[in-house]
């Protein structure tokens, strides 16, 4: 009886350390395999990811050993259609000694904004300071101020200057008093009295406007005002306003002036040499307005006068679009 | 034993882990990011004193 209790325990001794062992080994085996899997997913994730370190050099690291940074949260982000784009001075240049009135400037504009009639947006004046001086063309737009007569007498905010430099309309607000027009010394601003008479298909980009006083890809309101907008659709798209494009001889340069930077389509220049060079000055710069144009004065000029003169038309019309 | 945190590492380990110096570097899509130093160490060079133009090209910028 005694032996045979000895021999159970014993065999159950036995069996017990048997199957500690085992359990050691297996959990070993396991342990090794889950810490080589963790490795492979820790330290080689296949996916390379090239970065750029402090000293210029161009570098490849394993994605996974990448530590993504929080960033703050920019509240100023949300774009605000009155605050504009931010750090930017948009000035436009205007070089007279270029222009020959070939009018695709307003064709372009008056397409892209869908003006007709006497609206047009922008003007070419026939000029002559005497009668013993040569004549010449000149293109006019609105001159987005840095002091604004036109937003100093608007009654219900209607216009309004950008940080950026743009003057704009949101002709939801606007009520038609047209004080703005009478403010404004250089009488670029037009009036909508009618339905606009233009002829336009309805596109997807219509169907589903929203509209915003930067955007020009609708028609004109009746009862409200209208004026060049610098096209902050087009510089956006990191694109030129349409009458700097369309202009076959360079006349107008567009640009930031914090870069002191323009650019007519062909060639980039820094403003302020391009200003000192040739003389660049403001219209009715004594008047206080800070205009945003500048005009190169039509010296040493490039093109004949008279081959303007076939496409003058005093403006009593304008090509509608095309 | 091997359930009982024979794998996890020494607090000894954890220390260093902890006192890793990272670096800031740059992603192309212009947002940072943060890399241990003893990584970039053994990283890939693709090209070294990269000039502006080529910076903006690699970050996608119109020139």
């Amino acid at each position: 009886m005694g032996d045979h209790t000895k021999k159970e325990r014993r065999k159950f001794l036995d069996n017990g350390l048997k199957l500690g062992i085992a359990a050691a080994i297996g959990g070993l085996g396991i342990s090794k395999i889950t810490s080589k899997l963790n490795a492979n997913t820790e330290h080689n994730s296949g996916e390379k990811m090239e970065l750029m370190t402090v000293d210029g050099t161009l570098i490849e690291v394993d994605s996974s050993e990448v530590m993504e940074v929080q960033h703050a949260e920019d509240h100023d982000q949300k774009y605000n259609v009155r605050e504009g784009m931010p750090n930017r001075k948009f000035v436009m240049v205007i070089d007279l000694a270029k222009c020959k009135n070939a009018l695709k400037c307003q064709q372009s504009c008056n397409k892209h904004h869908y003006i007709t009639g006497d609206n047009a947006w922008l003007k070419v004046y026939k000029m002559q300071e005497e009668k013993d001086t040569a004549p010449y063309w000149m293109p006019t737009t609105c001159m987005h101020c840095d002091q604004p007569a036109c937003v100093t007498v608007c009654p219900v905010d209607a216009t309004f200057k950008r940080k950026d430099g743009l003057v704009l309309i949101d002709n939801e607000r606007c009520i038609g008093c047209r004080f703005c027009m009478a403010a404004c010394p250089y009488s670029t601003r037009v009036f909508n009295w009618s339905e606009p008479n233009q002829e336009f298909t309805l596109n997807m980009d219509m169907v589903n406007h929203q509209y915003s006083p930067e955007h020009s890809g609708m028609p004109s309101v009746k009862g409200t005002v209208d004026k060049c907008d610098f096209c902050p659709h087009q510089v956006q798209k990191n694109e030129l306003p349409h009458c700097v494009t369309a202009c076959p001889n360079g006349v107008f340069y567009f640009g930031d002036k914090y870069e002191d930077t323009v650019n007519n389509g062909e060639e980039t220049v820094r403003l302020s040499k391009l200003l000192e060079e040739k003389a660049g000055y403001r219209l009715m710069d004594s008047l206080g307005t800070e205009p945003s144009v500048y005009y190169l004065p039509p010296v040493d000029r490039l093109v004949d006068f008279e081959d303007g003169l076939e496409e003058y038309n005093e403006f009593k019309s304008v090509d509608k679009p095309e | 034993m091997p359930f009982l945190g024979f794998n996890q590492p020494s607090p000894k380990e954890a220390e260093i882990l902890q006192e890793e110096e990272y670096e800031t570097l740059l992603k192309p899509d212009g947002t940072t990011v943060k890399v241990k130093v003893s990584t970039l160490k053994n990283s890939k060079v693709l090209k070294k004193n990269i000039s502006n133009t080529s910076l903006l090209g690699w970050l996608g910028k119109k020139i």
